[in-house]
């Protein structure tokens, strides 16, 4: 029952046009919370991974001191990997290059309020 | 003297905070220039050895074998400017208040441009120490996902956009602007920061 948040949160940002897979995620171990994923997906290592480049790119930012990290978004030639995090835990979107990305945004920011 | 992996990233750090406190620090960036030297990164070892050469011996030495290497390998070192001319590299290209520009190696060090905070500090080895990595994270994700190689990693934070892209030779580039910049301009900068990025580190 605790998860039911997390179930409705990934759903969320899943309905989004060109969304493949949402997943929560412990920023500082990259383990997987929940995720709603397509079936082959190794989601363990992109779990792992998504949380390692928030992380950094976040404490990045506070070294420069920019404050409180917010939406991360990760281009790649055939799509995209969003981030946002709150309270130790990164809610991920894989997104491929037909997804319009204002509107990841938008419902990965309103969902982030979800994390904690 | 053993040289491990833990006692050489403890020097790193050591002489990179040197730096950063005293830029003509002849010895830390002869220290720094070694590092380089042995991890086969001879470009930024030519650009620390030259810079501490005119006051240090041994790495006035160092800078001749490092030249020589280059140029047996066919690869130019950087343009004959000062280690200040380094982090002065991006100061043209950055228009707005605010703008900054780093270009680290794949271990975090800084190979060129500068960062100040809002207090004047540098803290561009700091803000390098949090992204060792970064480029092979994001290009195994990408693997994992078969999305093809990763062309930029931005972030949005309450007073700056950063932006990460890849540079030649495993080199990462760093672009921050404010967060009010337009989507387009800050675009722009980094591509005109990755074209001065890839000059700088070509061969001639």
């Amino acid at each position: 029952v605790t998860d039911a948040p997390f179930a409705a949160l990934l759903a969320d940002v899943g309905r989004v046009r060109g969304v493949s897979a949402t997943l929560v995620v412990g920023e500082d171990d990259g383990l997987i919370v929940r995720a709603a994923l397509p079936a082959g997906m190794r989601a363990g290592a992109v779990a792992a991974l998504a949380a390692s480049l928030y992380r950094k790119a976040r404490r990045s930012a506070g070294a420069a001191g920019f404050g409180e990290g917010g939406f991360m978004q990760l281009d790649a030639e055939r799509g995209r990997v969003c981030a946002v995090g709150r309270a130790g835990l990164v809610l991920v979107a894989v997104a491929d290059l037909r997804a319009p990305v204002g509107l990841v945004r938008v419902a990965m920011l309103r969902g982030r309020e979800s994390l904690g | 003297v053993a040289w491990t992996a833990a006692s050489g990233t403890a020097r790193a750090t050591a002489w990179a905070a040197a730096v950063a406190a005293d830029p003509s620090h002849a010895g830390a960036r002869r220290g720094l220039g070694f590092l380089h030297y042995r991890a086969g990164r001879l470009v930024q070892a030519e650009a620390e050895l030259r810079a501490a050469a005119p006051a240090d011996r041994e790495a006035a030495r160092g800078l001749e074998r490092v030249r020589r290497e280059l140029d047996g390998a066919g690869r130019a070192p950087a343009p004959p400017t000062a280690a200040s001319d380094a982090r002065a590299l991006f100061v043209p290209l950055l228009g707005e208040d605010g703008d900054a520009a780093l270009l680290l190696d794949a271990d975090g060090l800084v190979i060129a441009g500068a960062f100040r905070d809002a207090a004047g500090r540098d803290v561009a080895e700091a803000i390098g120490a949090q992204l060792t990595g970064v480029s092979d994270d994001a290009t195994r994700a990408m693997r994992h996902l078969d999305l093809g190689a990763w062309t930029t990693l931005s972030l949005e934070t309450e007073r700056a956009v950063v932006t990460l892209a890849p540079a030649p030779h495993d080199s990462v580039l760093l672009v921050a602007a404010r967060a009010d910049a337009p989507l387009g301009s800050v675009r722009r900068l980094v591509e005109r920061v990755g074209a001065a990025a890839a000059r700088w580190l070509a061969p001639a």
